[in-house]
């Protein structure tokens, strides 16, 4: 290979991820500012960690958005996998049906989402709160599961399963025994992604949560009025280690199950 | 063994669901609390919150929105959950209209003498019958005089100084088209959201000729511009303009002469609150002069209410920027159906940033 083309290739390459990451430093480094301004420069501090983990409003709202984010999580992990799974036993027209059905509600705009919950949990009468914020980002966040625990089946060797019917088998033991485990680290990426996905939602967790429930990224939004100091770099800054953290375990265990398969 | 573990998930992932749900039925039902909805950050300080939960012993639910349509949205689909909101002056006129909102009464509100008469009887509320102004906001020019006179040009005391061929690429500017072209009908001597075909197309004319001064739009920061030298002057919200005077004592604002813009984010209550006399209470309060002042002094915002001035701390009541005059508020007005000019301002306005 001529140096040309690799040269370009490089420069292309560094190019892309200055773009993409030197915003995202650059917030990190105006955590440290002492200056309340991204104008100057005034000196290094950690005053605005200090502040933001004594912001009990923003712990509360950290709190509340991990909790959600988890029950979020677990629910559409069961949701989606269950509503995969039920694919391999309908006609293909139905699956057809299925896979639309299960893709809709990432179609449909955010907003319009979030307002015919709000119309429609207050018909039910049912409380704002955890309750409906976790019901309302399953609701997105199952699509996600569904999506990549229906690929992880597709590339199952079916005469596995076959060979297990030949067995005697039953459904249920079909699907526990070699189903389950077979997609078992779908189910963990996918349940980390939907987590991530439910942490970041500002439009549907306006109108879902209730009274005493703001998520964190509400809350930043809704500082905006205000003003807004860099003690949400400082926050930005730790959800990012945070959020590299989980990717890094989500890694770990594609990396591991990958491992088994070759063995 | 796998089924065993899914199983114990699966009940404890509901467990929690309900327990949640039946600890969020207390919400709004209680009688010893209310729930309040506006913008989040310390809006409405916590300090204050908490000491008037100390006083009272009403729990203060704090709900947090990002916009006033968010609000409106709210309070509409669900009115009996929300007592109080804090909402811009125009949403106060549509929630009014709609008929969601209690007509206050000021019997129980003792406190209500204590504000400022020139922020009552405004077109959202002729009769003050549905709402409280609470912080007030304005926006005005913060300028460099400085570098100003260095550049060479007169000092500006208006709109009209910002068309200076001196001050070519030295100018910021707020990011909205109506904000843009209600500067520009003022500069004109017009009123702002005009409708009259002439007018607008007097007023395109002219904003196109501002093009080359100005060297960023910028919404969220503007003062940054003028304290790293940038810029030599700005148009602003005030509580911009008060953050950029901190950091370079050299800025100064000046009101201009044309007039400026005003916005009022006001208490309404919902006609179906379900904790009536508790936000009374609430309400009474917030406009206590000591509280108010406490309120101004943590938010930056300009007060409304009049008694309040005597507890601002020195450096509060001597900012115009903070504790504002009210001739410069008799000067000002408010931006009035913005939907029915929206459309042809954004258009005049993305044809003129894209020059």
């Amino acid at each position: 290979m001529s140096a040309k083309p690799k040269r370009f290739r490089t420069f292309y390459l560094s190019l892309f991820f200055v773009i993409l990451y030197v915003p995202v430093l650059s917030v990190i480094l105006y955590s440290f500012n002492q200056s309340s301004s991204t104008a100057q420069w005034t000196g290094f501090t950690l005053d605005w960690y200090k502040e933001l983990l004594n912001d009990r409003v923003i712990v509360e709202a950290f709190k509340i958005s991990i909790l959600v984010a988890i029950l979020t999580s677990i629910l559409s992990a069961i949701l989606g996998t269950a509503a995969a799974i039920a694919t391999l036993y309908v006609t293909k027209r139905m699956e057809k049906n299925i896979n639309g059905v299960m893709i809709l509600p990432l179609l449909i705009p955010e907003v319009a989402l979030g307002v015919s919950l709000l119309l429609f949990f207050s018909a039910l009468k049912l409380p704002f709160g955890y309750l409906t914020l976790v019901l309302s980002h399953s609701l997105f966040c199952v699509p996600y599961v569904y999506i990549m625990v229906q690929l992880r089946l597709k590339e199952i060797n079916k005469s596995i399963i076959e060979a297990a019917k030949d067995l005697g088998a039953t459904k249920g033991q079909i699907i526990k025994t070699i189903i389950l485990p077979l997609v078992l680290p779908s189910i963990l990426t996918a349940s980390l992604l939907a987590m991530a996905i439910s942490l970041d939602d500002v439009v549907i967790s306006t109108y879902m949560s209730g009274a005493t429930s703001t998520t964190l990224p509400v809350h930043v939004f809704s500082m905006m009025r205000v003003g807004v100091t860099p003690k949400i770099n400082a926050l930005c800054t730790l959800i990012l280690v945070g959020t590299f953290f989980i990717v890094g375990v989500s890694q770990l265990i594609n990396k591991k199950s990958n491992q088994k398969e070759a063995i | 063994m796998l089924n065993t573990r899914i199983k114990r998930v699966l009940v404890l992932t509901i467990a929690t669901i309900f327990t949640l749900a039946l600890v969020g039925c207390n919400v709004g039902s209680g009688s010893k609390q209310i729930n309040l909805m506006t913008w989040g950050g310390d809006f409405i300080p916590r300090e204050v919150i908490n000491q008037f939960e100390k006083e009272t012993g009403i729990k203060v639910n704090y709900k947090e929105v990002t916009s006033n349509e968010d609000m409106q949205s709210l309070l509409e689909a669900s009115p009996n959950q929300y007592d109080l909101a804090v909402t811009t002056d125009y949403m106060v006129d549509i929630l009014r209209q709609n008929g969601y909102l209690e007509i206050l009464n000021k019997e129980k509100l003792s406190n209500f003498s204590n504000i400022n008469p020139v922020y009552q009887g405004n077109y959202y509320d002729e009769n003050d019958e549905y709402s409280i102004p609470y912080a007030v906001s304005i926006s005005f020019l913060l300028v460099n005089p400085e570098a100003v006179k260095k550049l060479g040009a007169d000092p500006i005391t208006g709109y009209k100084g910002l068309w200076q061929e001196e001050l070519k690429n030295k100018v910021v500017l707020i990011d909205w088209s109506v904000e843009i072209m209600g500067l520009v009908l003022k500069s004109l001597g017009h009123e702002y959201n005009e409708t009259d075909p002439v007018k607008v197309a007097q007023a395109k004319e002219k904003l196109f000729e501002l093009r080359d001064k100005i060297v960023r739009f910028e919404t969220n920061t503007p003062e940054d511009s003028l304290i790293n030298g940038e810029a030599v002057a700005g148009f602003m919200y005030s509580n911009q303009a008060v953050k950029g005077k901190v950091a370079d004592e050299k800025l100064e604002p000046v009101f201009p002469e044309e007039g400026m813009p005003i916005y009022l984010d006001c208490f309404v209550m919902s006609k179906q609150a379900p904790n009536k006399d508790n936000a009374y209470k609430f309400l009474n309060f917030l406009l206590e002069p000591e509280v108010s002042a406490k309120i101004s002094d943590i938010t930056n915002f300009a007060s409304a209410n009049k008694a309040a001035e005597e507890y601002l701390p020195e450096d509060f009541k001597n900012n115009p920027m903070l504790n504002i005059p009210d001739e410069v508020i008799e000067n000002t007005s408010f931006y009035i159906d913005v939907a029915e000019v929206l459309e042809e301002y954004e258009h005049i306005y993305s044809e003129f940033k894209m020059k």
